[in-house]
């Protein structure tokens, strides 16, 4: 009984409280934090440049363009420094006959491969703007007979930026002081006739770049140097 | 009288001639090129009034560069410098951040072209990745050539107005020379059928030139240029050219001759060497001549695999 006694006295009761965590978990959270928000600012800048995610419905990248297309498109785009050059020399935008003369492809078809020599080339000026339309009535007979349905028409369209009348949309800023003139090129699969000013009412396709050094297609407005 | 009269004429004719000069001195760029093509290319736009210097030696490759100390002192004295901006001269990077240049007008030549996909599964051992990245071989083209050139001019023009004209003049008459050997190229292309046969490349470069030419190519057979193929990889390149039943393979220029003799003795298709246009003395005329002989070397190879197909 006496030992008892001696040992209820010798052992008090004591409540060990464990340690606070609350320090250590805001320390984690904060860890946690910002791992999440270091990855997700690495993922937003390395992540694939690819911009199909952000094209409107009517734009189309130009890795889509199927068999010889890709030259044309490349054709079109090298032939915007010789019309805006003629245009500088001449007052007014270039016609087919001049450009086909000046050796300008594709309005020269000679500095084409074969398949692509039979379109036919129209200008359709505005005040402040030209569209180059082509039309490749070859290709839609070959159509006719079953074959896959290609690119068969395309309107090279280069906008005045000064202009007060021109159609939208477009890269660039209509009166930028520093920009003059925006380029664009767009896409029928049918052969059609000339759609005019409005091409995505017509069911149109405006062909942008999609390459990794192509800057969101800042690079298809010229700035004012051309007409000085 | 007389006096007057001859003041008059001095005032008209020198101080004119004094303006102009410090106008055109002012203007008097110093232009830095990664490549070769950019070399010749910026000579026929600027012509002597720009000192276009190449950033590395003649017969260095740009893939494997290592910059010297002189090349970034030579880079911190230029006013412009014209890189290929799609990964073919990636050695300039490091060379920009060591010497932070900042008033340094970088053109980039691949800006606003449309660029091909480049696939980097070339081998069976590669596993299945179909990842694309673009290809940087912009320059091996006459059409893509013409465009950039465009840009470049219109690009030196912002920064000297006074010869921005001679600029795009200049450029318009090299750009007409350029696009006449491709449509004498085409002319002679057109005369032969292709349709039977069947062309390989050693690495995607010259998908550009291929494809203004209106030439399908069956297969790519080795992943990158310059890299000596290890036994493996060329069991590999023979297995790929039998199974695209190619006919015609275009290799480098430097390609080694070992290789070529066993391909053909392996394959029996027909080999041709092109120029990479990276290789060589600079010099204004150095495009033109390389592409010349890639297109007679193109045209040569067609019309010899047609009369062998025929025979």
């Amino acid at each position: 009984m006496i030992e008892s006694s001696t040992r209820e006295k010798t052992y008090r009761e004591v409540l060990v409280v464990p340690l606070a965590a609350r320090r250590e978990a805001l320390i984690l959270i904060v860890i946690i934090s910002l791992i999440i928000l270091f990855m997700a600012l690495r993922f937003s800048l390395v992540r694939s440049d690819d911009s199909r995610e952000s094209l409107k419905s009517y734009q189309s990248p130009d890795l889509y363009l199927k068999n010889q297309a890709p030259t044309l498109y490349r054709s079109l785009l090298g032939s915007v420094g010789d019309i805006l050059d003629l245009r500088e020399e001449s007052g007014s935008w270039p016609d087919v006959v001049l450009l086909s003369s000046e050796g300008v492809p594709p309005f020269a078809g000679n500095f084409l491969p074969m398949g692509l020599r039979g379109f036919t080339w129209q200008r359709h000026a505005g005040e402040g703007w030209v569209d180059y339309f082509g039309v490749n009535s070859d290709i839609a007979s070959a159509e006719e007979q079953g074959a896959d349905p290609l690119e068969n028409s395309f309107v090279l369209r280069i906008i005045d930026l000064q202009s007060e009348d021109h159609p939208h949309p477009h890269f660039g800023k209509d009166n930028d002081p520093l920009m003059r003139f925006s380029y664009q090129i767009w896409m029928n699969q049918q052969v059609t006739e000339y759609p005019g000013e409005r091409l995505i009412e017509r069911g149109w396709k405006w062909v942008v770049g999609t390459g990794s050094s192509q800057g969101g297609n800042t690079d298809t407005v010229i700035s004012e140097q051309s007409d000085q | 009288m007389k006096r007057i009269g001859f003041f008059v004429f001095v005032l008209l004719t020198v101080i004119p001639l004094t303006v102009l000069t410090a106008r055109t001195d002012d203007c008097n760029l110093r232009i830095g090129v990664s490549l070769h093509p950019y070399y010749s290319w910026v000579k026929n736009i600027v012509g002597d009034t720009a000192d276009v210097t190449p950033l590395i030696p003649p017969g260095s490759d740009p893939h494997t560069y290592q910059p010297m100390p002189a090349d970034l002192e030579n880079l911190q004295n230029l006013d412009v410098l014209i890189i290929n901006g799609a990964g073919h001269d990636e050695f300039v990077n490091p060379m920009l951040k060591a010497t932070d240049h900042k008033n340094l007008k970088i053109i980039n030549t691949s800006q606003g072209l449309p660029l091909l996909p480049s696939y980097t599964q070339h081998y069976a051992f590669e596993g299945d990745s179909n990842k694309v990245s673009y290809n940087s071989h912009t320059y091996i083209a006459i059409t893509g050539a013409v465009q950039q050139i465009q840009m470049i001019a219109r690009e030196l023009g912002k920064i000297c107005p006074d010869q921005a004209r001679m600029y795009k003049k200049n450029a318009r008459a090299y750009a007409k020379k350029l696009r006449n050997m491709l449509s004498a190229a085409l002319v002679k292309i057109d005369a032969i059928d292709t349709n039977t046969l069947r062309i390989a490349t050693v690495h995607d470069g010259y998908a550009y030139l291929f494809q203004e030419l209106g030439i399908e190519v069956a297969a790519v057979v080795q992943p990158r240029h310059g890299i000596e193929p290890s036994a493996r990889q060329l069991q590999d390149t023979i297995k790929r050219i039998k199974r695209a039943r190619v006919n015609i393979l275009f290799t480098e220029l430097d390609y080694k001759k070992q290789y070529v003799n066993i391909i053909f003795q392996e394959t029996g298709c027909r080999i041709y060497s092109l120029s990479h246009v990276s290789k060589g003395e600079y010099s204004k005329d150095f495009f033109e001549q390389a592409m010349q002989k890639n297109l007679d070397d193109v045209v040569q190879a067609l019309t010899e695999a047609t009369v062998v197909k025929g025979k």
